[in-house]
């Protein structure tokens, strides 16, 4: 095998065996040869070169009885595939943490089996779970511990992707996973769809069509027919508009929102008005316009939802289109992630005289080195700065062996615990927005160290933005600011707003 | 359009490492900043140094200000005036100044109360001693002429804003006190007297005729019988009538013989000698010519007061000395206290209780005496020598009232007789006795009846008619109110400070006057 | 104490309203007193404390002018003190203002000489392949700029920082349309390189007008308390 891999096999070993930290893992092997792969029924409809690819991220491990395998609340990146033993997941009821942001997309946890609080589900050999968690990026809900001793395929997401992506048969019968299991569930809570009569969302959930969308996929595309509702389940949408021999961009949704209401309730409408493209990795609900529509029928409280959202969308594409710049903003804000974004650290360039102050307070705080550095994107004479905007969906949570990263609740801080962390890095290179950064310590891991690779190698730890969360001032970067050039904004209609007033246009808001 | 721009690559995407953390480090600590503090602090240190080696070795070039034209040469030295954390004390400015602070303590403020301050809030912090430096600054450049104190420190205790605002009227008008001065007298009278025999148009040269101005122009002579009046009154002009001589127990006058027996050395009656001046009748005795305090009236009067009035010796003691220098009385005093210390010793052994009263109200007065030997300038309370009716029936003074009453005619005319004495006259009599008055500055600008216009001069002056009594006595205070003054002296005319007409260290001459 | 009381109490109201300013300085080197209150707080005391500071030195003097060396030497630093620090109030409103619109990207002072040399680096990568005339008018014209940031006032105004070095359009007509495409992109080069300067000069403004402020003001301190004690040890 090539050198590289070799090297990523060796960090991934290590990354595995920090699970050792766990109590109950019994046995832990990775990095199987393809005819040893192919003895899995999963896996044997595929070739030597796929195999040999994916094989690093792929990893059988034995379990003790009555190991805890994750708790509610996870973020993993791991599909687990029940070789052999038996596996109960509960539903705890989740204590009531009150969100420090005000969401403003659906929060949607991975509710992988439809269960009721308190209730609990065994599953056995052939069974998948863990999966949806990992394509979509979304918080375990449930609680796995392991009944019998079990053997896991430990799925990693790249594999987990290809994996879908090469073998039809595999996506169907994870749709169809999903499907059973949590479909109806979404679709109960969905805004748009909520309140429907479970005979509706049954009969919904009959024609679905889930789509896997890379980045830069095109979903709809303005001018062909519409044949479908689509319903984003994770990811985000870019809309946008030909003007001209160009497009600007009109709009956009994140998870829980949904595409071309407008185009199924007016009847003249045949063609997309928008072109959607997918902005990162998406998953979608694909509903076929017959069904929808009849659906529709029966539900009159939808049709109403409907036409409202219709109505602002109408309004919002409006607006953007007699006012370039604010298309420009929501292309900035779309590329620089500040639609995911719950708390953006904003320094007004005109006001600021480059004194590093913020910096300052947050090292300060923080024993000495800074969370954030005072550089990044400009725009309109702001600086979007490179410090952590506690996602809605954070992609960093994925990955991480040690858990050291994580978020309580779904409305809350990222925060990573730098006595956990081994500074791996995966956090730092999942983070789009190159938010997170690893620094030495300046001591030695000690001989001890679990992961193996790592004895005697100089010791790191990833540290990012938190907030400043046990401080009562808030954050420190806003408060050491001599002129109030430091703002922290939630996301891109306050970044918007701020422009606004901080520039001094007159221009009518865009309705939220 | 500029390229593109730096920081949107992902050149050190997740990893700070070592060298890139410089950087960082460079702009957390701050090295500039703390660069900038130590130059700053060097330079401070460097400043602080130099100034501290002037202060104690050298120049002072940390002096608060220049110094005044007549302190320049202790510029170099400041423990001529300043003490190591006490300021500039007064003991310090004593050991030039040695009038400001001696025994005295004439500058002090405790003194300043002697002035009769009533309106002044004693409750303040500075009722103890103010510093000199409180009313007189230093340090405010070389023109600064230190006496000149401004008004606002003393308007700081006193409740007035200016001479214009606030100031009381002059305490002779506001109390309006009378001119005491036993003596009957108009001026009417004599200004056109004078005037019509020096032929005078102008009746200013009249009152220059008696008043006389001191040397220095600011006041006047006291008015003496000798100067002013012995021109027209008395002499050739007067006589005695004839008066039974002493017998026995009958009031009687004394011959010039049986004074000149008696006489003691040093004595005025032992100089005087006249026979011409008597003339005998069959047991009377007649002087033909009777002077201003005639030795023979005065002596006679003496002797029937004793008769009367036991312990009248003190009375004479005050009279006598009253006008007297300081230096001369003090001689009388001393023989008085002789005298009555003499009297005590030897009714001390009596042990009846009107012999002890007597021998008790003598050592009073002896302490009295004491007092004043001590402190000339101390107010005089002549009720304490006033004298005693002893244990002599009133038949006795009726008795005596004929010998006195021609024995004084002549005086009659001027003086009051009271109790065998003849009242004394004030003849300088101070009714500014808080302030300075310069009538030489004053003449140039107003005439003498511009400002005393109390008794109507020019209403009667050319005229025949007499003046009612009240219009015209030797009572009436004849100087003007505040008023008269303050139309010359405003802010914008003649000067209107406190320091104008009001000494805040008078010097020892005007002690007399100012502490009555 | 002969001092009179009002002079004595400007005295010491200066003085306190000395220290408040102190407080700034003391609040930017030790973030970790947040609780203390927000920077800005502590910014504008300075700067009103500044102001009032000089309305009651004036009271203090009585409207006067000092009378001697050391006062002379107080009252200058002080005013110096004031001045500069009203001007530096004013350059931080103004250079923000100038620099934003200045320049189309966000640079550190401190990375600053980085840049410079990658964009020198990229620059000389382009010209190695050029033409030898591109590459002597780059030798010529170009090459100085591009060796360490400057200062210039030039770079802060759009116009003359699109100005190009003499000769660039005579080279570039008699180039052919590759070679012409390869001089303008060293022409964005060099026009990057403008905008780091107006970056380097308007932050060295503000970094040497603290150089004009500060030790003067420690040194006013210094002073400061020095005149305390004179006062009450004489």
């Amino acid at each position: 095998m090539s050198e590289t891999i070799v090297m990523m096999a060796r960090q991934f070993d290590d990354r595995w065996s920090s699970l050792t930290a766990r109590p109950g893992l019994a046995e832990l092997s990775s990095l199987r040869r393809p005819d040893q792969l192919r003895q899995i029924d999963l896996l044997r409809e595929f070739d030597d070169d796929f195999l040999r690819d994916i094989s690093p991220d792929l990893a059988i491990a034995t379990w003790e009885p009555q190991a805890t395998l994750f708790k509610a609340g996870t973020y993993l990146d791991v599909a687990f595939y029940v070789l052999d033993g038996t596996v109960d997941l509960e539903l705890q009821v989740g204590d009531a943490h009150r969100p420090i942001f005000a969401t403003r997309s659906v929060p949607l946890a991975t509710e992988d089996f439809n269960l009721a609080p308190g209730e609990s589900l065994r599953i056995g050999a052939g069974d998948v779970f863990g999966e949806i968690g990992a394509m979509n990026g979304w918080p375990q809900a449930v609680t796995a511990h392991t009944a019998t001793r079990c053997t896991l395929l430990q799925i990693r997401l790249p594999a987990l992707r290809k994996l879908k992506r090469k073998s039809k048969a595999l996506k169907q019968r994870m749709d169809q996973v999903y499907r059973e299991r949590t479909l109806r569930q979404h679709l109960r809570s969905t805004p748009v769809l909520q309140g429907l009569a479970p005979e509706l969302i049954d009969a919904l959930a009959a024609h679905v069509e889930l789509v896997s969308c890379q980045p830069g996929d095109v979903v709809a595309r303005e001018g062909s027919p519409v044949e479908h509702l689509i319903l984003v389940r994770s990811g985000s949408l870019r809309m946008s508009q030909a003007i001209g021999t160009g497009e600007i961009a009109v709009s956009y949704v994140s998870k829980g929102s949904t595409v071309g209401e407008s185009e199924l309730l007016v009847d003249e409408m045949a063609t997309w008005e928008v072109t959607a493209t997918s902005v990162g990795y998406s998953e979608l609900v694909r509903i076929p316009r017959e069904d929808f529509l009849r659906v529709l029928k029966r539900a009159p409280e939808l049709e109403k939802r409907l036409w409202a959202i219709a109505g602002e969308r109408i309004k919002e594409i409006a607006s953007r289109r007699a006012h370039l710049d604010r298309a420009d903003l929501l292309d900035f804000s779309l590329a620089k992630g500040l639609t995911q974004a719950n708390s953006v650290l904003v320094i007004d360039l005109e006001t600021c005289t480059r004194c590093d102050d913020c910096v300052r307070g947050c090292a300060s705080t923080h024993g000495g080195t800074p969370r954030f550095v005072r550089e990044g994107e400009v725009h309109e004479g702001f600086l979007i700065a490179r410090s952590c905007y506690h996602c809605q969906d954070p992609t960093c949570l994925v990955g991480c062996p040690t858990g050291a990263i994580s978020r309580t609740n779904i409305g809350d801080t990222v925060a990573i615990d730098p006595a956990v962390c081994i500074g791996c890095g995966s956090c730092a290179e999942n983070c789009q927005y190159d938010s997170i950064v690893i620094h030495d310590l300046g001591v030695t891991w000690g001989p001890d160290a679990m992961p193996r690779h790592l004895r005697g190698q100089p010791r790191s730890v990833a540290s990012k933005c938190d907030l400043c969360r046990e401080a009562p001032e808030g954050p420190a970067c806003v408060s050491s600011c001599p002129h109030g050039a430091a703002i922290r904004v939630a996301g891109a209609e306050e970044f918007d707003v701020l422009i606004q007033t901080k520039r001094r246009r007159q221009l009518p808001l865009v309705p939220a | 359009m500029a390229e593109i721009p730096p920081n949107n690559r992902r050149f050190d995407k997740g990893f700070f490492t070592r060298e890139r953390f410089a950087v960082a480090a460079k702009y957390l600590a701050m090295p500039n900043r703390a660069r900038l503090f130590k130059y700053g602090g060097i330079a401070a240190l460097a400043l602080a140094l130099v100034f501290l080696a002037d202060a104690f070795i050298g120049r002072a070039s940390f002096i608060a200000g220049p110094l005044s034209a007549r302190h320049a040469l202790f510029a170099k030295n400041c423990s001529s005036c300043h003490t190591a954390a006490h300021g500039a004390p007064n003991a310090n400015c004593q050991s030039c100044h040695q009038k400001s602070a001696g025994e005295r303590q004439v500058y002090g403020f405790a003194k300043h109360y002697q002035y009769r301050s009533a309106d002044v809030d004693r409750s303040s912090p500075h009722s103890q001693e103010m510093t000199c430096g409180t009313c007189h600054r230093e340090h405010q450049g070389r023109q600064n002429t230190l006496q000149n104190v401004a008004d606002n420190k003393c308007v700081g205790c006193h409740d007035m804003r200016s001479f214009h605002s606030g100031h009381p009227e002059f305490e002779f008008a506001r109390k309006k006190i009378p001119n005491p001065s036993n003596l009957t007298f108009q001026h009417i009278l004599h200004v056109r007297e004078v005037m019509k025999e020096q032929k005078l148009s102008n009746a200013e040269n009249a009152c220059l005729s008696c008043h006389t101005p001191k040397p220095d122009g600011r006041t006047f002579q006291p008015l003496s019988y000798a100067k002013a009046c012995d021109r027209c009154h008395l002499g050739e002009t007067e006589s005695t009538p004839y008066m039974p001589l002493k017998s026995g127990g009958r009031p009687g006058v004394a011959t010039l013989a049986e004074i000149r027996k008696s006489a003691s050395p040093g004595t005025q009656w032992a100089e005087y000698w006249n026979a011409d001046e008597f003339s005998e009748q069959g047991g009377a005795v007649k002087k033909r010519i009777v002077y201003h305090a005639d030795p023979w009236v005065l002596y006679n009067l003496q002797q029937i007061r004793h008769q009367l009035y036991p312990g009248a010796e003190l009375a004479d003691l005050i009279n006598t000395t009253a006008e007297l220098p300081p230096e001369q009385a003090r001689t009388l005093y001393e023989e008085a206290t002789g005298t009555l210390q003499k009297q005590i010793e030897s009714l001390r052994g009596n042990q009846s209780p009107d012999v002890q009263n007597e021998v008790s109200s003598l050592t009073q007065v002896l302490k009295l005496i004491q007092q004043r030997i001590d402190e000339p300038y101390a107010p005089l309370d002549e009720t304490k020598f006033a004298v005693t009716n002893g244990d002599r029936s009133g038949a006795d003074e009726r008795a005596y009232a004929p010998v006195i009453d021609s024995l004084t005619k002549p005086c009659q005319l001027c003086h009051t007789v009271q109790k065998a004495t003849i009242r004394r006259v004030k003849t300088d009599l101070r009714t500014m006795v808080r302030a300075e008055f310069d009538h030489r500055a004053h003449v140039l600008h107003a005439k003498c009846l511009d400002c005393h216009n109390v008794i109507p001069f020019r209403q009667y002056l050319g005229t025949d008619d007499k003046p009612a009594p009240s219009q015209d006595n030797a009572q009436i205070v004849n100087l003007p109110t505040i008023e008269k003054c303050q139309s010359c002296h405003t802010s914008k005319a003649a000067p209107a400070t406190c320091t104008t007409c009001h000494l805040f260290h008078p010097d020892r001459e005007h002690w007399a006057s100012l502490t009555r | 104490m002969t001092t009179p009381l009002p002079v004595l109490v400007f005295g010491i109201g200066a003085a306190i309203s000395m220290a408040a300013v102190m407080a700034y300085s003391a609040r930017r080197s030790r973030p970790q007193v947040r609780k203390l209150g927000p920077a800005r707080t502590y910014y504008r005391v300075h700067v009103w404390g500044g102001l009032l500071f000089l309305a009651l030195l004036i009271l203090h003097m009585s409207f006067h002018l000092p009378r001697s060396g050391f006062g002379f030497i107080l009252w200058a630093a002080s005013i110096w003190v004031v001045v500069t620090g009203t001007l530096g109030w004013f350059l931080q409103w103004l250079v923000p203002k100038v620099l934003t619109p200045a320049s189309s990207f966000e640079v550190n002072y401190e990375r600053i000489p980085e840049f410079v040399n990658e964009l020198r680096g990229r620059a000389e990568e382009v010209v190695a392949r050029a033409e030898p005339r591109i590459q002597s008018y780059y030798s010529q014209q170009m090459a100085s700029e591009l060796a360490a940031p400057r200062m210039s006032a030039a770079s802060l105004f759009a116009g003359a920082r699109g100005r190009s070095t003499g000769g660039v359009d005579l080279l570039r007509r008699t180039l052919s349309p590759g070679d012409a495409a390869v001089l303008d992109s060293l022409c964005q080069i060099q026009n990057s390189k403008r905008e780091v300067d107006a970056h380097y000069t308007l932050q060295r403004v503000l970094r040497g007008w603290l150089t004009i402020h500060l030790p003067v003001a420690i040194a006013l301190v210094g002073l400061v308390v020095l005149h305390i004690f004179f006062v009450v040890y004489f």
